[in-house]
C-alpha cells in the first residue's frame, strides 16, 4: 500500500449499528421459506473495511442498500459501489473484497455480478471487465500477499 | 428451439478433483482423456472396453505450484502439456515400462499466469498465452528439448487462449481485448496475418471446424460467432502484398447463452458445436448446409440445464475418436469439480 493516502480526508457518513431490518412474524416461522434480498446482501457486504482507512465500506458510503439488487428466483445478485473518487486505485480491490466475502457467504447457486455504479470511476470499464473474469479473480487470490490484504479487509465484516 | 428429438445422456459422472476443474483434452488415438484443475493437479480418465465404465487411471501433481489451467495431448498422444499460474508449462511423457506419466520438461518465460497450450498438427510446435499478453511458439528440438522460436506480443491484453490449425501451422489466438488473431510463419518469421473484431467483450474461447475453413469463437458478450477463411484480394497480390486469407464473420448466435460463454468444441467426427457457460448449460449446434447458396447457417440441436448443478462449465470437448460411436462422447468440466461424460444422441 503506498504511504500517501489517495483521499486524505474522505466524507465520513453516520451508519447505524446494526441492522436496520424491522422483525416480522414469518421471520420467527422456520416453515416459511425465506428468500434472500437485498439487505441481507448489504449487510453481509456494509462491515468491509477500506483498504486505506480504518473505516467501513458503508461510513464512506462506498455501499448503499440501494445499489444491491437480488433476484432470489434466478439466484442473481448485482452489487454496485461507489468509490470515493473517481480515480481511486483502490477500486478493484475494493471490488475483489466485496466479490470474496460474497463468494464464501452465500449458496455456490448465486452469480454474482460486481460493478462501479455508473459514472463512479474513470476506468470504469476496466474496472468491471476485471472484477467480473472468474479467470483473473481465481489467479488473484492465488496471490498469497492480496489475499492477506483481502481478508484484512474481511476481519471486520465477519466479526460483526 | 428447434430441439428435433436429440439429447445428452450421462454416460460417467466422475469425481476426485476438490477444485474447479477447468479444462478436458482428449487422447488423439484411445478412448482416454485428462482434466486440470485448481487444485494443481491433472487426472486422466481411461474408459474400460470390457466393462464400459471410466475411471481415474493416473493423477499428476508434483509438477505445478498453481492452478493448470490448460492440457493438451500432442498428436501422437505420447505427449502432454500443461499450462499453470505458476507461470510454467510441463511437459509429461509416459514411461511405457511402468505406465507412469513423467515431467520431462519445464518451459519458462512468461511473466505470470499461463492460460492455455497447443500443439500443432504435426506436433513439432507447441504454442502457449499468458496474461502478460504474449504468445509464445515453441519448437520441439529433442527428446525434451523446446526452443522458443518467437514472442508475438500484439494483442492489447491478456491472451485467453490459442488453438492451431487442424492441418496447417497456422495459429488462432483469443483475447481479453475482444479480438481474434490469426498467426502465420514466412520465412522463420511468425506475423499476424488477421485480425477478427466483432465481438463486445473477451473471447475465451476459439475452435476449428474439421477442414480448417471455419472456425468458432464465443465470447463474454454471450455471443457464438462462426467464421470463414477467404482468398486473398486479387487486387492485394497485384499490388505486392502478402496474400494471406482473410476470415469473415458469417453467422453470429446473439444471447446464446445468458452468462458468460466459456468454451467451444467444433466436432472433427461429426461436425457438431458444444459451447457451454457462466448459465450452467451445454448447447450442441447443428450446421444446416442450404441449398440455394454458400452460406452455411447454424441452429441449436440440443440445450442441457444445469448438467453440473449450479455450476459454471468451464471446458466441454469432443472425443476425436472416428469409431464405435466414440465420435459421440463429450467430457465436460466444471465448476464443482466434477467431470461429466455424455453421450449425444441425435
Amino acid at each position: 500500500m503506498t504511504d500517501k493516502l489517495l483521499n486524505a480526508n474522505p466524507v465520513v457518513y453516520d451508519v447505524g449499528t446494526i441492522s436496520n431490518r424491522a422483525r416480522r412474524p414469518e421471520d420467527e416461522d422456520e416453515s416459511v421459506a425465506d428468500p434472500f434480498d437485498a439487505e441481507e446482501i448489504f449487510d453481509l457486504i456494509r462491515h468491509i473495511n477500506d483498504p486505506e482507512h480504518p473505516l467501513t465500506l458503508e461510513q464512506l458510503n462506498v455501499t448503499q442498500p440501494e445499489l444491491v439488487a437480488v433476484d432470489n428466483d434466478s439466484s442473481h445478485v448485482l452489487v454496485q459501489f461507489t468509490p470515493t473518487i473517481p480515480h481511486c486505485s483502490m477500486a478493484t480491490l475494493i471490488g475483489l473484497c466485496i466479490r470474496v466475502r460474497l463468494l464464501r457467504s452465500l449458496p455456490d447457486r448465486f452469480k454474482v455480478d460486481i460493478r462501479v455504479s455508473e459514472g463512479s470511476h474513470q476506468s470504469e470499464h476496466a474496472v468491471n471487465k476485471q472484477l467480473n473474469d472468474k479467470e483473473r479473480v481465481a489467479a488473484a487470490l492465488e496471490n498469497s500477499h492480496l489475499l492477506e490484504v483481502v481478508n484484512q479487509c474481511l476481519l471486520t465484516a465477519v466479526e460483526k | 428451439m428447434d430441439e428435433r428429438g436429440s439429447r445428452l445422456e450421462l454416460v460417467a459422472e466422475l469425481t476426485g478433483h476438490t477444485d474447479r476443474v477447468w479444462c478436458i483434452s482428449w487422447h488423439p488415438t484411445i478412448p482416454l482423456f485428462a482434466s486440470c484443475s485448481g487444485d494443481k493437479s491433472v487426472r486422466l480418465w481411461k474408459l474400460d472396453g470390457g466393462n464400459g465404465t471410466w475411471s481415474c487411471v493416473s493423477v499428476l501433481d508434483d509438477a505445478h505450484k498453481r492452478t493448470i489451467r490448460s492440457c493438451a495431448f500432442s498428436p501422437d498422444g505420447r505427449l502432454l502439456a500443461t499450462a499453470s499460474f505458476d507461470a510454467s508449462t510441463a511437459v509429461w511423457e509416459r514411461d511405457e515400462s511402468t505406465g507412469d506419466w513423467e515431467c520431462i520438461a519445464t518451459l519458462e518465460g512468461h511473466e505470470n499466469e499461463v492460460k492455455s497450450v497447443s500443439w500443432s498438427a504435426s506436433g513439432s510446435l507447441l504454442s502457449t498465452c499468458s496474461r502478460d499478453k504474449s504468445i509464445w511458439i515453441w519448437e520441439v528440438v529433442g527428446e525434451s528439448d523446446f526452443e522458443c522460436l518467437s514472442v508475438l506480443q500484439e494483442h492489447e491484453q491478456d491472451v485467453k487462449m490459442i488453438k492451431w490449425h487442424p492441418n496447417e501451422e497456422v495459429l488462432a489466438s483469443a483475447s481479453y481485448d475482444d479480438t481474434i488473431k490469426i498467426w502465420r510463419e514466412d520465412d522463420d518469421d511468425w506475423y499476424c496475418s488477421d485480425t477478427l473484431k466483432g465481438h463486445g467483450s473477451t473471447v475465451w474461447a476459439v475452435d476449428f471446424d474439421q477442414t480448417g475453413n471455419m472456425l468458432a469463437s464465443v465470447s463474454d458478450d454471450r455471443t457464438l460467432k462462426f467464421w470463414q477463411r477467404r482468398a486473398p484480394d486479387d487486387n492485394n497480390s497485384a499490388l505486392g502484398y502478402r496474400q494471406d486469407p482473410k476470415w469473415h464473420c458469417i453467422a453470429t448466435l446473439p444471447e446464446h447463452h445468458s452468462r458468460t460463454i466459456y468454451s467451444v468444441a467444433w466436432s472433427k467426427v461429426h461436425g457438431r458445436v458444444a459451447t457451454t457457460g457462466a448459465d450452467n448449460c451445454i448447447r450442441i449446434i447443428e450446421q444446416v448446409q442450404p441449398t440455394t447458396t454458400d452460406m452455411p447457417t447454424f441452429t441449436v440441436a440440443t440445450t442441457l440445464i444445469e448438467p453440473h448443478g449450479h455450476s459454471d462449465i468451464n471446458s466441454a470437448q469432443w472425443c476425436p475418436l472416428d469409431r464405435e460411436g466414440l465420435g459421440s462422447l463429450l467430457a465436460t468440466a466444471g465448476d464443482d469439480g466434477a467431470v461429466r461424460v455424455w453421450r449425444y444422441a441425435s
